[in-house]
């Protein structure tokens, strides 16, 4: 028996060096020797093996339900419900809020022609928190929403909470991601029709494809648990006509122009979502045919990428500027202030108050 | 690289281990140096460690030459321990830490105080020194053993089958120790220190929580070190033994993390305490040993404050005479209570925040509230199992098992180490 215990651990120990050094790995290709007496080197090394560990999402999975056994229902920050997988809310953080609410308004002052408008959206927790049995979100989100409101002067303030409260009895989030899904998307998007004053189009006019129909999203491989909360990725068309006459993104260095919103050679990724407007880039800038003379400017950092389905409906152009891919520029560098008469600022609430919008405005 | 991790356990260990067996006896020795260098240090580190053990053997023989001159030699002893102490204070500010310093450090004095006290001669083969003063395996977490119990193991001992094997056996006992009950605690722990406000509930399950993630973890680690021992040839002690079963509060503290208490007893409890104003001193040295090994234990302002109250407490226990009467179960209360009261101190950020955790666990924040049913049920089980491993049932049931049904306890032990550590796996992929 004890020489089998040896066998076995040694076995064990020698069979896993060996395989983790000769299974490929993906973006990592050598072991990060570089890093040695760094202070990173044990992080980077570790991060190394983990990646070339064999069965290693069969023994994430294995974990994962060991703890479920265990009646946990958390995994990694992420909380695991009876239909769908949750983020878990961080607190957030009230005492920037002023003076994220301060650079809107400061941002008003200084484009007087241009209607600024809030819109933050709520994290999946916020409606769906009683899926995981007895758990209660500490983080009151509506209420950090209504506080920002009470700061804004000359800003509206979108109201997506309501309006997505209303409709939580349908999924308005991929049940394994924290993104909105395209149906969720669609709400937000009737909640800004009142605020920027276009009439939002039925659902029913709109063709509806799944091109994925076995999505599983970032908090899955977070948690590994939850292949059983696959599902489709809903793509969004207008029925009638086709409004997106192009898409251009534009990087710090280059241009490049594309044909639709839809990027589908992204539905094979790594991150299928980045079916809208593709990944991540400083500007994007959406052109239609719609002739009617209105522009948007919209600030998020992704959350608004899934409303571009149903938006160019209502304008001629869409400028989407994402602060955290701008480095060193400034976002008057790609677009000129004066040719937009609307502005929309989108960000889950959890994300808001880590912009900084004081110095990127 | 701590030992549940994957660079220690697919590269470092089975390297160090290999080379170990196919090294002839001779080369052992030097070998181990080599690896307790290369495991606690890296780059720069590694030669102020190398330094540092190289100043000590030195001053080791100096030590030895000056015995019989008693000024000079303390004059010595004392410069050494002020630079321990500096390199210390440096080294936990420096980014790229000296893994294992606090041990290595404690360990440094007591040799060069042995030598000054005549009970320990000067060690004289450097690579020898070097490998007992850098033994990988208790460089992290302990257990401490006096050098030359260790000295006297060294020299290219191979390990038998039973050595090795039940060496396998601690160490996944310790990795389980570590990844399955210490860190869910800790992760629940961090959880409620982040909640804005802790209802009575919450703060009880989160202390527990606390108290149970901190006995697993050095625990678990001591275990894992004196498995990894056992591998090459070396037997350690042990560090705990049943702490939380203990029926005083002096009982307590003799049994949670002996060795490195023992030290402290050993090297400054012992020669305060035999000052010639009887009571004053013996205090005087319970207070000294416990603000030293507060402040040892961590930088903070409420390590040393911890160690202070626990030498109050401890000084509390020996004066009460009347505590002799008082019921065992009353008595094992008290005791559990001033733990508990001394690990809330040690977690405080500051001291407003430990007042209100303080407030928080009497109940001045609500009693509960969903999350707090939330937070418990979810740990239920990691509770039960964190409890039952408290005791020393398992102890009693393993040993009458080896005696009764020796083949049943080996096969069985077999597949409990490989389904520790199956598990344990799991786990680490995290």
């Amino acid at each position: 028996m004890r020489r089998l215990r040896i066998a076995v651990f040694w076995g064990l120990i020698f069979l896993v060096s060996a395989a983790s050094c000769l299974i490929p790995r993906g973006e990592r290709s050598g072991f990060p020797a570089e890093a040695w007496g760094t202070g990173t080197f044990q992080q980077e090394a570790e991060e190394w093996l983990r990646e070339g560990f064999p069965f290693r999402q069969q023994l994430a999975e294995m974990r994962s339900g060991l703890e479920l056994l265990q009646g946990r229902r958390e995994v990694n920050g992420v909380l695991i419900g009876k239909s769908r997988l949750l983020e878990k809310t961080p607190p957030l953080n009230s005492e920037g809020l002023a003076g994220q609410a301060e650079a809107l308004n400061r941002f008003a002052r200084r484009y007087p022609k241009m209607e600024v408008s809030l819109m933050l959206v709520p994290t999946a927790s916020a409606f769906y928190q009683g899926d995981v049995s007895l758990y209660a979100d500490t983080a009151n989100q509506s209420r950090y929403i209504q506080e920002c409101a009470s700061f804004l002067h000359r800003v509206n303030m979108v109201d997506a909470y309501g309006v997505m409260s209303a409709a939580s009895g349908d999924s308005l989030y991929y049940r394994t991601d924290p993104r909105w899904n395209s149906y969720g998307a669609y709400t937000g998007y009737t909640s800004l029709a009142k605020t920027l004053g276009f009439r939002a189009v039925s659902p029913e006019q709109f063709n509806i494809e799944y091109p994925v129909s076995d999505f599983l999203g970032s908090l899955y491989y977070r948690a590994a648990w939850g292949k059983q909360f696959a599902e489709p990725i809903a793509l969004y068309s207008y029925a009638e006509y086709e409004p997106v006459v192009d898409v251009e993104r534009c990087f710090l260095a280059k241009t490049e122009t594309y044909r639709s919103i839809f990027f589908r050679e992204e539905l094979e990724g790594a991150d299928p979502l980045r079916v809208y407007l593709g990944e991540d880039c400083p500007v994007v800038r959406i052109r239609t045919n719609r002739d009617n003379g209105k522009r948007l400017l919209v600030f998020s950092e992704g959350t608004a990428d899934g409303m571009m389905q149903f938006l160019p409906l209502h304008y001629e152009e869409i400028a989407l500027v994402d602060f955290s891919q701008l480095g060193e520029k400034r976002w008057t560098d790609y677009l000129k202030p004066g040719d937009y008469a609307q502005a929309l600022f989108v960000y889950q609430t959890v994300s808001f108050g880590e912009v900084d919008l004081a110095g990127m405005l | 690289m701590p030992f549940d991790q994957m660079l220690f356990l697919f590269w470092f260990l089975p390297l160090t281990l290999a080379l170990y067996w196919i090294c002839p006896k001779r080369g052992r020795t030097a070998l181990l140096a080599a690896a307790g260098l290369i495991y606690c240090a890296q780059g720069m580190a590694a030669f102020l460690l190398a330094g540092g053990v190289l100043l000590s053997f030195g001053a080791g023989l100096l030590l030895e030459r000056l015995r019989p001159k008693p000024a000079a030699s303390g004059i010595l002893l004392g410069g050494m321990a002020l630079l321990f102490c500096l390199a210390g204070v440096l080294g936990l500010r420096n980014p790229v830490f000296p893994l294992g310093l606090p041990f290595c450090l404690l360990a440094l004095l007591a040799y060069l105080w042995d030598i000054r006290r005549g009970k320990l001669r000067a060690e004289r083969n450097f690579l020898r020194f070097g490998a007992g003063m850098l033994f990988f395996p208790n460089l992290i977490a302990g257990p401490l053993i006096p050098y030359r119990r260790l000295a006297a193991q060294l020299d290219g001992r191979t390990p038998d089958v039973r050595m090795f094997s039940d060496g396998i056996a601690l160490f996944v006992k310790g990795l389980g120790k570590k990844l399955l009950l210490a860190d869910p605690m800790a992760q629940t722990w961090q959880g409620v220190q982040a909640m804005g406000s802790l209802p009575l509930l919450t703060a009880w399950t989160g202390l527990l929580a606390y108290v149970f993630g901190l006995y697993y973890l050095w625990s678990g680690y001591q275990d894992m070190a004196r498995g990894l021992a056992l591998m090459l040839g070396i037997r350690l002690p042990a560090g705990f033994l049943h702490p939380y079963s203990a029926r005083s509060l002096s009982g307590f503290v003799w049994r949670w993390n002996r060795t490195v208490t023992r030290w402290f007893r050993n090297y400054i409890y012992v020669p305060v305490s035999r000052g010639r104003v009887r009571g004053f001193y013996p205090a005087a040295g319970l207070l000294l040993a416990g603000g030293l090994y507060g402040a040892w234990q961590g930088t903070g302002w409420n390590m040393l404050a911890w160690g202070l109250l626990m030498g109050v407490f401890l000084l509390g226990e020996r004066s009460l005479k009347g505590l002799g009467r008082v019921p065992a179960w009353l008595r094992r209360i008290l005791a559990l209570l001033a733990i508990l009261f001394g690990w809330t101190l040690m977690q405080a950020g500051s001291l407003e925040e430990w007042i209100r955790f303080l407030r928080a666990l009497c109940g001045q924040e609500g009693l509960a509230d969903q999350q707090a049913l939330y937070l418990l049920s979810s740990n239920l089980t990691t509770f039960f199992l964190c409890i039952l491993g408290l005791g020393n049932t398992f102890s009693r049931v393993r040993r009458y098992a080896e005696r009764r049904f020796p083949f049943v306890y080996e096969s069985g032990k077999t597949l409990c180490v490989l389904a520790g550590l199956a598990v344990s796996l799991c786990y680490l992929v995290r």
